[in-house]
Protein backbone atom coordinates (compact mmCIF):
# COMPACT_ATOMS: atom_id res chain seq x y z
CA UNK A 1 0.00 0.00 0.00
CA UNK A 2 1.13 3.51 -0.79
CA UNK A 3 -0.54 6.45 0.93
CA UNK A 4 -0.24 9.76 -0.87
CA UNK A 5 -1.29 13.27 0.12
CA UNK A 6 -1.32 15.89 -2.63
CA UNK A 7 -1.45 19.55 -1.60
CA UNK A 8 -3.55 18.77 1.49
CA UNK A 9 -4.65 21.51 3.88
CA UNK A 10 -6.86 21.26 6.96
CA UNK A 11 -8.70 24.26 8.30
CA UNK A 12 -10.36 24.34 11.71
CA UNK A 13 -12.88 27.01 12.65
CA UNK A 14 -10.29 29.46 13.93
CA UNK A 15 -6.98 28.35 12.39
CA UNK A 16 -5.24 26.32 9.70
CA UNK A 17 -3.72 23.15 11.18
CA UNK A 18 -1.69 22.00 8.16
CA UNK A 19 -1.25 23.57 4.75
CA UNK A 20 -0.15 22.38 1.30
CA UNK A 21 1.17 19.04 2.52
CA UNK A 22 2.62 16.72 -0.12
CA UNK A 23 3.77 13.36 1.12
CA UNK A 24 4.07 9.69 0.14
CA UNK A 25 4.16 6.86 2.69
CA UNK A 26 5.77 3.71 1.27
CA UNK A 27 5.25 0.26 2.76
CA UNK A 28 7.78 -1.53 4.95
CA UNK A 29 9.16 1.57 6.66
CA UNK A 30 9.27 2.99 10.17
CA UNK A 31 8.50 6.65 9.55
CA UNK A 32 8.70 9.13 12.41
CA UNK A 33 6.89 12.46 12.49
CA UNK A 34 8.58 15.20 14.50
CA UNK A 35 7.97 18.87 15.22
CA UNK A 36 7.15 21.18 18.06
CA UNK A 37 3.79 21.09 19.87
CA UNK A 38 1.12 22.52 17.56
CA UNK A 39 3.23 21.96 14.44
CA UNK A 40 0.52 19.83 12.78
CA UNK A 41 1.79 16.29 13.47
CA UNK A 42 -1.41 14.92 14.99
CA UNK A 43 -3.60 16.53 12.32
CA UNK A 44 -1.37 14.99 9.63
CA UNK A 45 -1.78 11.46 11.02
CA UNK A 46 -5.50 11.97 11.60
CA UNK A 47 -5.84 12.85 7.90
CA UNK A 48 -4.08 9.60 6.98
CA UNK A 49 -6.51 7.57 9.11
CA UNK A 50 -9.50 9.41 7.63
CA UNK A 51 -10.53 10.93 10.96
CA UNK A 52 -10.81 14.41 9.47
CA UNK A 53 -13.77 14.20 7.11
CA UNK A 54 -13.19 17.44 5.20
CA UNK A 55 -9.79 18.29 3.72
CA UNK A 56 -8.56 20.45 0.86
CA UNK A 57 -6.43 18.55 -1.66
CA UNK A 58 -6.27 14.88 -2.64
CA UNK A 59 -5.69 11.76 -0.58
CA UNK A 60 -4.83 8.66 -2.61
CA UNK A 61 -4.46 5.12 -1.29
CA UNK A 62 -2.63 2.88 -3.72
CA UNK A 63 -3.21 5.51 -6.44
CA UNK A 64 -7.01 5.48 -5.88
CA UNK A 65 -8.91 8.37 -4.25
CA UNK A 66 -9.83 7.64 -0.64
CA UNK A 67 -13.40 6.43 0.06
CA UNK A 68 -15.97 9.13 0.68
CA UNK A 69 -19.58 8.93 1.88
CA UNK A 70 -22.65 10.29 0.10
CA UNK A 71 -21.96 13.77 1.49
CA UNK A 72 -18.43 13.68 0.04
CA UNK A 73 -16.81 13.32 3.47
CA UNK A 74 -13.79 11.07 3.87
CA UNK A 75 -14.47 7.71 5.52
CA UNK A 76 -12.23 6.17 8.17
CA UNK A 77 -9.52 4.03 6.50
CA UNK A 78 -10.02 0.55 8.01
CA UNK A 79 -6.61 -0.91 7.07
CA UNK A 80 -4.82 1.77 9.08
CA UNK A 81 -4.53 1.22 12.84
CA UNK A 82 -4.37 4.27 15.07
CA UNK A 83 -3.13 4.36 18.66
CA UNK A 84 -3.93 7.71 20.26
CA UNK A 85 -1.92 9.56 22.91
CA UNK A 86 -2.44 8.02 26.35
CA UNK A 87 -4.47 5.15 24.85
CA UNK A 88 -4.97 3.56 28.26
CA UNK A 89 -7.39 6.40 29.08
CA UNK A 90 -9.64 5.18 26.29
CA UNK A 91 -10.09 1.60 27.54
CA UNK A 92 -13.76 1.12 28.33
CA UNK A 93 -14.70 -2.56 28.37
CA UNK A 94 -15.11 -4.50 31.61
CA UNK A 95 -12.46 -7.16 30.85
CA UNK A 96 -9.24 -7.28 28.82
CA UNK A 97 -10.79 -10.01 26.65
CA UNK A 98 -13.76 -7.77 25.69
CA UNK A 99 -11.44 -4.82 25.12
CA UNK A 100 -9.31 -6.81 22.68
CA UNK A 101 -12.36 -8.26 20.95
CA UNK A 102 -14.12 -4.90 20.49
CA UNK A 103 -12.90 -3.97 16.98
CA UNK A 104 -13.30 -7.45 15.48
CA UNK A 105 -16.77 -7.79 17.01
CA UNK A 106 -17.75 -4.55 15.25
CA UNK A 107 -16.54 -6.06 11.99
CA UNK A 108 -18.69 -9.18 12.50
CA UNK A 109 -15.94 -11.75 13.17
CA UNK A 110 -16.96 -15.04 14.85
CA UNK A 111 -16.05 -15.79 18.49
CA UNK A 112 -13.59 -18.47 17.35
CA UNK A 113 -11.81 -16.08 14.96
CA UNK A 114 -11.62 -13.47 17.72
CA UNK A 115 -10.17 -15.99 20.22
CA UNK A 116 -7.54 -17.09 17.68
CA UNK A 117 -6.54 -13.50 17.00
CA UNK A 118 -6.24 -12.78 20.73
CA UNK A 119 -3.98 -15.83 21.12
CA UNK A 120 -1.77 -14.54 18.27
CA UNK A 121 -1.58 -10.94 19.47
CA UNK A 122 -1.00 -11.41 23.21
CA UNK A 123 2.53 -12.94 22.91
CA UNK A 124 3.44 -10.21 20.38
CA UNK A 125 2.81 -7.55 23.01
CA UNK A 126 4.44 -9.61 25.77
CA UNK A 127 1.32 -10.42 27.77
CA UNK A 128 -0.08 -13.74 28.96
CA UNK A 129 -3.62 -15.10 28.70
CA UNK A 130 -4.01 -14.91 32.47
CA UNK A 131 -4.91 -11.24 32.28
CA UNK A 132 -7.84 -11.79 29.87
CA UNK A 133 -10.58 -11.99 32.54
CA UNK A 134 -9.20 -9.01 34.50
CA UNK A 135 -10.66 -5.49 34.28
CA UNK A 136 -8.18 -3.29 32.32
CA UNK A 137 -8.24 -0.68 35.09
CA UNK A 138 -6.53 -3.08 37.52
CA UNK A 139 -3.39 -3.35 35.35
CA UNK A 140 -0.22 -1.28 35.56
CA UNK A 141 0.34 1.75 33.29
CA UNK A 142 2.68 -0.16 30.95
CA UNK A 143 0.32 -3.16 30.76
CA UNK A 144 -2.66 -0.93 30.02
CA UNK A 145 -0.77 0.68 27.18
CA UNK A 146 0.16 -2.74 25.75
CA UNK A 147 -3.50 -3.75 25.92
CA UNK A 148 -4.48 -0.55 24.10
CA UNK A 149 -1.88 -1.21 21.38
CA UNK A 150 -2.88 -4.89 21.17
CA UNK A 151 -6.54 -3.91 20.73
CA UNK A 152 -5.56 -1.93 17.63
CA UNK A 153 -3.20 -4.66 16.33
CA UNK A 154 -6.15 -7.08 16.53
CA UNK A 155 -7.46 -5.37 13.39
CA UNK A 156 -4.30 -6.54 11.56
CA UNK A 157 -3.56 -3.10 10.09
CA UNK A 158 -1.31 -2.64 7.07
CA UNK A 159 -0.12 0.65 8.48
CA UNK A 160 -0.01 1.47 12.17
CA UNK A 161 0.01 5.05 13.43
CA UNK A 162 1.16 5.59 17.01
CA UNK A 163 0.87 9.06 18.50
CA UNK A 164 3.48 9.47 21.26
CA UNK A 165 3.16 5.88 22.45
CA UNK A 166 5.83 6.18 25.14
CA UNK A 167 4.69 9.46 26.72
CA UNK A 168 4.59 9.23 30.51
CA UNK A 169 6.14 5.74 30.72
CA UNK A 170 9.15 4.68 32.79
CA UNK A 171 12.37 3.82 30.81
CA UNK A 172 11.86 0.04 30.99
CA UNK A 173 8.23 0.19 29.80
CA UNK A 174 9.28 2.70 27.11
CA UNK A 175 11.89 0.36 25.62
CA UNK A 176 9.46 -2.57 25.87
CA UNK A 177 6.80 -0.67 23.89
CA UNK A 178 9.32 0.48 21.25
CA UNK A 179 10.67 -3.03 20.82
CA UNK A 180 7.21 -4.53 20.44
CA UNK A 181 6.41 -1.92 17.80
CA UNK A 182 9.69 -2.71 16.00
CA UNK A 183 8.99 -6.45 16.03
CA UNK A 184 5.51 -5.83 14.64
CA UNK A 185 6.78 -3.48 11.91
CA UNK A 186 9.54 -5.80 10.75
CA UNK A 187 7.08 -8.66 10.19
CA UNK A 188 5.57 -8.92 6.68
CA UNK A 189 6.98 -5.62 5.46
CA UNK A 190 4.53 -3.53 7.51
CA UNK A 191 4.62 0.25 7.87
CA UNK A 192 4.59 2.27 11.05
CA UNK A 193 4.15 5.99 11.58
CA UNK A 194 5.58 7.11 14.90
CA UNK A 195 4.75 10.58 16.22
CA UNK A 196 7.20 11.56 18.94
CA UNK A 197 9.07 14.31 20.74
CA UNK A 198 11.76 11.84 21.85
CA UNK A 199 14.38 12.39 19.18
CA UNK A 200 16.64 9.70 20.70
CA UNK A 201 13.91 7.13 19.98
CA UNK A 202 13.34 8.58 16.52
CA UNK A 203 17.08 8.30 15.69
CA UNK A 204 17.23 4.77 17.07
CA UNK A 205 14.28 3.17 15.34
CA UNK A 206 13.27 5.17 12.23
CA UNK A 207 14.05 4.62 8.56
CA UNK A 208 12.65 7.99 7.55
CA UNK A 209 11.60 11.19 9.33
CA UNK A 210 8.91 13.71 8.37
CA UNK A 211 9.51 17.17 9.83
CA UNK A 212 6.61 19.51 10.58
CA UNK A 213 6.85 23.15 11.54
CA UNK A 214 4.01 25.69 11.92
CA UNK A 215 1.57 23.55 9.94
CA UNK A 216 3.96 22.95 7.06
CA UNK A 217 5.80 19.81 6.07
CA UNK A 218 9.41 20.99 6.04
CA UNK A 219 10.89 17.81 4.65
CA UNK A 220 10.80 14.03 4.41
CA UNK A 221 14.31 12.74 5.15
CA UNK A 222 16.33 9.60 5.52
CA UNK A 223 16.93 9.42 9.31
CA UNK A 224 20.75 9.39 9.10
CA UNK A 225 20.75 12.26 6.64
CA UNK A 226 18.49 14.38 8.87
CA UNK A 227 20.34 13.91 12.15
CA UNK A 228 23.91 13.83 10.81
CA UNK A 229 23.73 16.33 7.93
CA UNK A 230 20.64 18.58 8.34
CA UNK A 231 21.43 19.84 11.83
CA UNK A 232 20.83 23.48 10.91
CA UNK A 233 17.21 22.71 9.91
CA UNK A 234 16.51 21.13 13.29
CA UNK A 235 18.01 24.12 15.11
CA UNK A 236 16.02 26.51 12.91
CA UNK A 237 12.71 24.93 13.90
CA UNK A 238 13.66 24.75 17.57
CA UNK A 239 14.41 21.04 17.90
CA UNK A 240 17.55 19.77 19.57
CA UNK A 241 19.64 16.89 18.25
CA UNK A 242 19.44 13.43 19.84
CA UNK A 243 21.94 13.22 22.73
CA UNK A 244 24.38 10.73 21.09
CA UNK A 245 24.49 12.97 17.98
CA UNK A 246 25.11 16.01 20.20
CA UNK A 247 28.09 14.19 21.72
CA UNK A 248 29.41 13.30 18.26
CA UNK A 249 29.11 16.90 17.09
CA UNK A 250 30.84 18.17 20.25
CA UNK A 251 33.81 15.84 19.76
CA UNK A 252 33.98 16.82 16.07
CA UNK A 253 34.08 20.48 17.12
CA UNK A 254 36.76 19.93 19.77
CA UNK A 255 38.95 17.72 17.58
CA UNK A 256 38.42 19.73 14.40
CA UNK A 257 37.89 16.52 12.42
CA UNK A 258 34.75 15.06 10.91
CA UNK A 259 33.88 11.69 12.45
CA UNK A 260 32.24 9.16 10.15
CA UNK A 261 29.48 7.22 11.95
CA UNK A 262 27.68 4.40 10.12
CA UNK A 263 24.32 5.75 11.29
CA UNK A 264 22.80 8.05 13.88
CA UNK A 265 21.94 5.11 16.12
CA UNK A 266 23.53 5.17 19.57
CA UNK A 267 25.57 2.01 19.01
CA UNK A 268 27.07 3.24 15.71
CA UNK A 269 27.91 6.62 17.17
CA UNK A 270 29.76 5.07 20.11
CA UNK A 271 31.58 2.73 17.70
CA UNK A 272 32.82 5.82 15.85
CA UNK A 273 33.72 7.79 18.98
CA UNK A 274 35.44 5.13 21.13
CA UNK A 275 38.55 4.67 18.86
CA UNK A 276 39.14 8.46 19.03
CA UNK A 277 38.93 8.41 22.83
CA UNK A 278 41.29 5.47 22.95
CA UNK A 279 43.83 7.21 20.66
CA UNK A 280 43.77 10.21 23.02
CA UNK A 281 44.27 7.90 25.99
CA UNK A 282 40.95 8.75 27.68
CA UNK B 1 -17.59 18.89 20.04
CA UNK B 2 -15.77 20.58 22.92
CA UNK B 3 -16.20 23.93 21.21
CA UNK B 4 -19.94 23.40 20.98
CA UNK B 5 -20.56 23.47 24.74
CA UNK B 6 -21.28 27.05 25.69
CA UNK B 7 -21.36 26.79 29.49
CA UNK B 8 -17.85 26.88 30.94
CA UNK B 9 -16.14 28.57 28.01
CA UNK B 10 -14.63 32.04 28.20
CA UNK B 11 -14.29 34.15 25.04
CA UNK B 12 -12.44 37.47 25.18
CA UNK B 13 -14.13 40.12 23.01
CA UNK B 14 -13.37 43.24 25.10
CA UNK B 15 -17.08 44.12 25.36
CA UNK B 16 -18.83 46.15 28.09
CA UNK B 17 -20.06 42.85 29.51
CA UNK B 18 -16.47 41.68 29.99
CA UNK B 19 -15.68 44.84 31.95
CA UNK B 20 -18.64 44.61 34.33
CA UNK B 21 -18.00 43.57 37.92
CA UNK B 22 -18.61 39.80 38.27
CA UNK B 23 -21.01 40.46 41.15
CA UNK B 24 -23.14 42.68 38.89
CA UNK B 25 -23.24 39.92 36.31
CA UNK B 26 -24.11 37.19 38.82
CA UNK B 27 -26.90 39.22 40.46
CA UNK B 28 -28.30 40.56 37.17
CA UNK B 29 -28.31 37.23 35.41
CA UNK B 30 -29.85 35.46 38.42
CA UNK B 31 -32.57 38.13 38.57
CA UNK B 32 -33.24 37.82 34.88
CA UNK B 33 -33.38 34.05 35.06
CA UNK B 34 -35.89 34.24 37.91
CA UNK B 35 -37.98 36.71 35.94
CA UNK B 36 -37.93 34.29 32.99
CA UNK B 37 -39.70 31.77 35.18
CA UNK B 38 -42.64 34.20 35.28
CA UNK B 39 -42.96 34.52 31.49
CA UNK B 40 -46.52 33.92 30.42
CA UNK B 41 -47.88 36.13 27.65
CA UNK B 42 -46.50 36.28 24.12
CA UNK B 43 -45.55 39.90 24.73
CA UNK B 44 -43.42 38.96 27.75
CA UNK B 45 -41.65 36.28 25.69
CA UNK B 46 -41.00 38.83 22.95
CA UNK B 47 -39.55 41.35 25.40
CA UNK B 48 -37.36 38.70 27.04
CA UNK B 49 -36.08 37.57 23.63
CA UNK B 50 -35.28 41.14 22.59
CA UNK B 51 -33.35 41.67 25.83
CA UNK B 52 -31.37 38.43 25.48
CA UNK B 53 -30.53 39.15 21.84
CA UNK B 54 -29.55 42.67 22.84
CA UNK B 55 -27.25 41.37 25.61
CA UNK B 56 -25.66 38.85 23.24
CA UNK B 57 -25.02 41.59 20.70
CA UNK B 58 -23.45 43.84 23.35
CA UNK B 59 -21.25 40.93 24.50
CA UNK B 60 -19.90 40.64 20.91
CA UNK B 61 -19.88 36.83 21.19
CA UNK B 62 -19.95 35.56 17.57
CA UNK B 63 -23.38 34.27 16.48
CA UNK B 64 -21.84 31.02 15.16
CA UNK B 65 -20.48 30.25 18.66
CA UNK B 66 -23.95 30.71 20.14
CA UNK B 67 -25.62 28.63 17.45
CA UNK B 68 -23.04 25.83 17.87
CA UNK B 69 -23.66 25.94 21.62
CA UNK B 70 -27.39 25.40 21.21
CA UNK B 71 -26.97 22.29 19.07
CA UNK B 72 -26.14 19.88 21.94
CA UNK B 73 -29.39 20.77 23.74
CA UNK B 74 -31.57 20.21 20.66
CA UNK B 75 -32.42 16.72 21.90
CA UNK B 76 -33.57 18.03 25.30
CA UNK B 77 -35.61 20.72 23.54
CA UNK B 78 -37.20 18.13 21.28
CA UNK B 79 -38.19 15.90 24.22
CA UNK B 80 -39.58 18.87 26.16
CA UNK B 81 -41.65 19.94 23.17
CA UNK B 82 -43.01 16.46 22.50
CA UNK B 83 -43.80 15.88 26.18
CA UNK B 84 -45.96 19.01 26.36
CA UNK B 85 -47.55 18.45 22.96
CA UNK B 86 -48.62 14.91 23.82
CA UNK B 87 -49.57 15.22 27.49
CA UNK B 88 -51.33 18.60 27.63
CA UNK B 89 -55.10 18.25 27.45
CA UNK B 90 -57.20 20.82 25.58
CA UNK B 91 -58.85 21.56 22.24
CA UNK B 92 -57.83 18.65 20.01
CA UNK B 93 -56.63 19.74 16.59
CA UNK B 94 -55.18 16.41 15.38
CA UNK B 95 -55.43 12.83 16.62
CA UNK B 96 -54.13 9.44 15.59
CA UNK B 97 -54.89 6.22 17.53
CA UNK B 98 -54.42 7.23 21.18
CA UNK B 99 -52.22 10.28 20.45
CA UNK B 100 -54.00 13.60 20.63
CA UNK B 101 -52.44 16.96 19.87
CA UNK B 102 -54.13 19.97 21.35
CA UNK B 103 -53.78 23.65 20.65
CA UNK B 104 -52.77 24.23 24.28
CA UNK B 105 -50.14 21.47 24.01
CA UNK B 106 -48.51 23.17 21.03
CA UNK B 107 -48.54 26.50 22.86
CA UNK B 108 -47.10 25.00 26.06
CA UNK B 109 -44.41 23.08 24.16
CA UNK B 110 -43.31 26.18 22.27
CA UNK B 111 -43.26 28.26 25.47
CA UNK B 112 -41.18 25.80 27.48
CA UNK B 113 -38.68 25.27 24.66
CA UNK B 114 -38.37 29.01 24.19
CA UNK B 115 -37.86 29.51 27.92
CA UNK B 116 -35.11 26.86 28.08
CA UNK B 117 -33.29 28.47 25.13
CA UNK B 118 -33.43 31.88 26.83
CA UNK B 119 -32.21 30.44 30.16
CA UNK B 120 -29.30 28.57 28.53
CA UNK B 121 -28.25 31.66 26.59
CA UNK B 122 -28.34 33.79 29.73
CA UNK B 123 -26.40 31.30 31.85
CA UNK B 124 -23.81 30.95 29.08
CA UNK B 125 -23.43 34.71 28.88
CA UNK B 126 -22.06 34.71 32.43
CA UNK B 127 -19.27 32.19 31.77
CA UNK B 128 -18.57 33.39 28.22
CA UNK B 129 -17.79 36.90 29.47
CA UNK B 130 -16.21 36.18 32.88
CA UNK B 131 -12.88 34.45 33.58
CA UNK B 132 -13.30 31.46 35.95
CA UNK B 133 -11.12 32.99 38.67
CA UNK B 134 -12.92 36.35 38.48
CA UNK B 135 -16.20 34.49 38.71
CA UNK B 136 -14.96 32.61 41.79
CA UNK B 137 -13.88 35.85 43.42
CA UNK B 138 -17.22 37.52 42.65
CA UNK B 139 -19.15 34.57 44.03
CA UNK B 140 -16.98 34.53 47.13
CA UNK B 141 -17.58 38.22 47.77
CA UNK B 142 -21.33 37.83 47.32
CA UNK B 143 -21.51 34.92 49.70
CA UNK B 144 -19.05 36.36 52.24
CA UNK B 145 -21.75 37.28 54.82
CA UNK B 146 -22.45 33.56 55.15
CA UNK B 147 -18.92 32.94 56.42
CA UNK B 148 -20.07 34.40 59.76
CA UNK B 149 -22.38 31.40 60.00
CA UNK B 150 -19.32 29.13 59.46
CA UNK B 151 -20.28 28.37 55.86
CA UNK B 152 -17.05 27.56 53.93
CA UNK B 153 -17.69 30.26 51.32
CA UNK B 154 -14.21 30.22 49.70
CA UNK B 155 -14.24 26.48 49.13
CA UNK B 156 -17.82 26.58 47.89
CA UNK B 157 -17.14 29.27 45.29
CA UNK B 158 -13.98 27.50 44.10
CA UNK B 159 -15.92 24.25 43.84
CA UNK B 160 -18.65 25.85 41.71
CA UNK B 161 -16.14 27.48 39.38
CA UNK B 162 -14.11 24.29 38.94
CA UNK B 163 -17.31 22.39 38.15
CA UNK B 164 -18.22 24.94 35.44
CA UNK B 165 -14.66 25.08 34.12
CA UNK B 166 -14.52 21.28 33.81
CA UNK B 167 -17.55 20.94 31.52
CA UNK B 168 -15.66 21.66 28.24
CA UNK B 169 -12.71 19.55 29.45
CA UNK B 170 -14.93 16.54 30.07
CA UNK B 171 -16.59 17.00 26.68
CA UNK B 172 -13.10 17.12 25.11
CA UNK B 173 -12.24 13.85 26.85
CA UNK B 174 -15.48 12.30 25.59
CA UNK B 175 -14.57 13.43 22.09
CA UNK B 176 -11.19 11.68 22.36
CA UNK B 177 -12.80 8.41 23.45
CA UNK B 178 -15.35 8.58 20.62
CA UNK B 179 -12.56 9.22 18.11
CA UNK B 180 -10.58 6.25 19.46
CA UNK B 181 -13.67 4.06 19.04
CA UNK B 182 -14.19 5.38 15.52
CA UNK B 183 -10.59 4.43 14.73
CA UNK B 184 -11.43 0.91 15.90
CA UNK B 185 -14.33 0.64 13.46
CA UNK B 186 -17.19 1.80 15.68
CA UNK B 187 -18.80 4.98 14.46
CA UNK B 188 -21.55 6.00 16.85
CA UNK B 189 -22.85 8.76 14.59
CA UNK B 190 -24.11 6.19 12.09
CA UNK B 191 -26.35 4.47 14.69
CA UNK B 192 -30.06 5.14 15.18
CA UNK B 193 -30.83 7.51 18.07
CA UNK B 194 -31.92 4.86 20.63
CA UNK B 195 -28.84 2.69 20.02
CA UNK B 196 -26.60 5.73 20.10
CA UNK B 197 -27.92 6.67 23.55
CA UNK B 198 -27.23 3.15 24.84
CA UNK B 199 -23.71 3.21 23.35
CA UNK B 200 -22.82 6.11 25.61
CA UNK B 201 -23.15 3.93 28.72
CA UNK B 202 -19.83 1.98 28.40
CA UNK B 203 -18.03 5.23 27.51
CA UNK B 204 -18.98 6.67 30.89
CA UNK B 205 -16.54 4.25 32.59
CA UNK B 206 -13.27 5.66 31.12
CA UNK B 207 -14.75 9.15 31.22
CA UNK B 208 -15.42 8.89 34.94
CA UNK B 209 -12.01 7.33 35.46
CA UNK B 210 -10.11 10.14 33.72
CA UNK B 211 -12.28 12.80 35.36
CA UNK B 212 -11.47 11.44 38.83
CA UNK B 213 -7.79 11.29 37.85
CA UNK B 214 -7.88 14.92 36.69
CA UNK B 215 -9.71 15.98 39.84
CA UNK B 216 -7.02 14.29 41.95
CA UNK B 217 -4.24 16.04 39.99
CA UNK B 218 -6.02 19.35 40.41
CA UNK B 219 -6.25 18.79 44.16
CA UNK B 220 -2.49 18.23 44.34
CA UNK B 221 -1.86 21.29 42.14
CA UNK B 222 -4.03 23.46 44.40
CA UNK B 223 -2.21 22.12 47.48
CA UNK B 224 1.18 22.59 45.82
CA UNK B 225 0.36 26.25 45.25
CA UNK B 226 -0.29 26.63 48.99
CA UNK B 227 -3.97 27.37 48.60
CA UNK B 228 -4.69 25.78 51.97
CA UNK B 229 -8.36 25.79 52.91
CA UNK B 230 -8.88 29.12 51.16
CA UNK B 231 -9.78 30.96 54.36
CA UNK B 232 -8.64 34.56 54.83
CA UNK B 233 -7.05 34.81 51.40
CA UNK B 234 -6.60 38.29 50.00
CA UNK B 235 -6.68 39.32 46.37
CA UNK B 236 -4.30 41.49 44.36
CA UNK B 237 -7.20 42.68 42.22
CA UNK B 238 -9.90 44.27 44.36
CA UNK B 239 -13.47 44.31 43.08
CA UNK B 240 -15.12 47.73 43.00
CA UNK B 241 -18.48 48.68 41.53
CA UNK B 242 -18.15 51.24 38.71
CA UNK B 243 -20.71 53.61 37.20
CA UNK B 244 -21.58 51.11 34.49
CA UNK B 245 -22.35 48.44 37.11
CA UNK B 246 -25.04 50.64 38.61
CA UNK B 247 -26.37 51.43 35.13
CA UNK B 248 -26.53 47.74 34.30
CA UNK B 249 -28.31 47.08 37.60
CA UNK B 250 -30.98 49.70 36.82
CA UNK B 251 -31.57 48.29 33.32
CA UNK B 252 -31.97 44.73 34.64
CA UNK B 253 -34.26 45.91 37.44
CA UNK B 254 -36.41 47.74 34.88
CA UNK B 255 -36.51 44.64 32.74
CA UNK B 256 -37.49 42.33 35.63
CA UNK B 257 -40.22 44.72 36.79
CA UNK B 258 -41.59 44.97 33.25
CA UNK B 259 -41.93 41.20 33.09
CA UNK B 260 -43.55 41.15 36.54
CA UNK B 261 -46.06 43.84 35.50
CA UNK B 262 -46.90 41.94 32.32
CA UNK B 263 -47.74 38.91 34.45
CA UNK B 264 -50.05 40.96 36.71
Amino acid sequence: MVYQLNDVSVHYSNHTAIQHVNCTIQKGKWISVIGQTGAGKTTFVKVLKGLIPAIDGDYLIHHQPVNRDAKGQIRVVPEIGFVFQYPEHQLFETTVQKELAFALKQQGFSSQQITESIQTILPQVGLSEEILPLPPFQLSGGQKRRIAIASVLMMDPKLLIVDEPTAGLDPVSRVAILQLLQRWQQQDDRSLIFVSHQLEDVAEYSDEVIVFHAGQLRGHYDTNNLFLEQTSLLREIGLSLPEPVQLLKLIEELSGHKIEAASCREEDIFKAIIPIWKRRGV
Amino acid sequence: MANTVLIGQYIETHSIFHRLDPRTKIISITMMMLSFLMLETSLSYLIATIFVIGFLMISKIPARVIWRGLKPILLILMFTFLYHVIFTKGTVIWSWLFVEISEEGLQNGTRFVWRIILLVLLASLLTLTTKPLTLAYGLEKLLSPLSKLHVPVEQFSLMIVIAIRFIPTIVQELERILLAQKARGFDMTTLPLAKRMLSYIPILVPLLFTTIQRAEQLTYAIDARAYGNGKGRTSYKQLKFQKMDYQAGVIVMFFALTLLLLRI
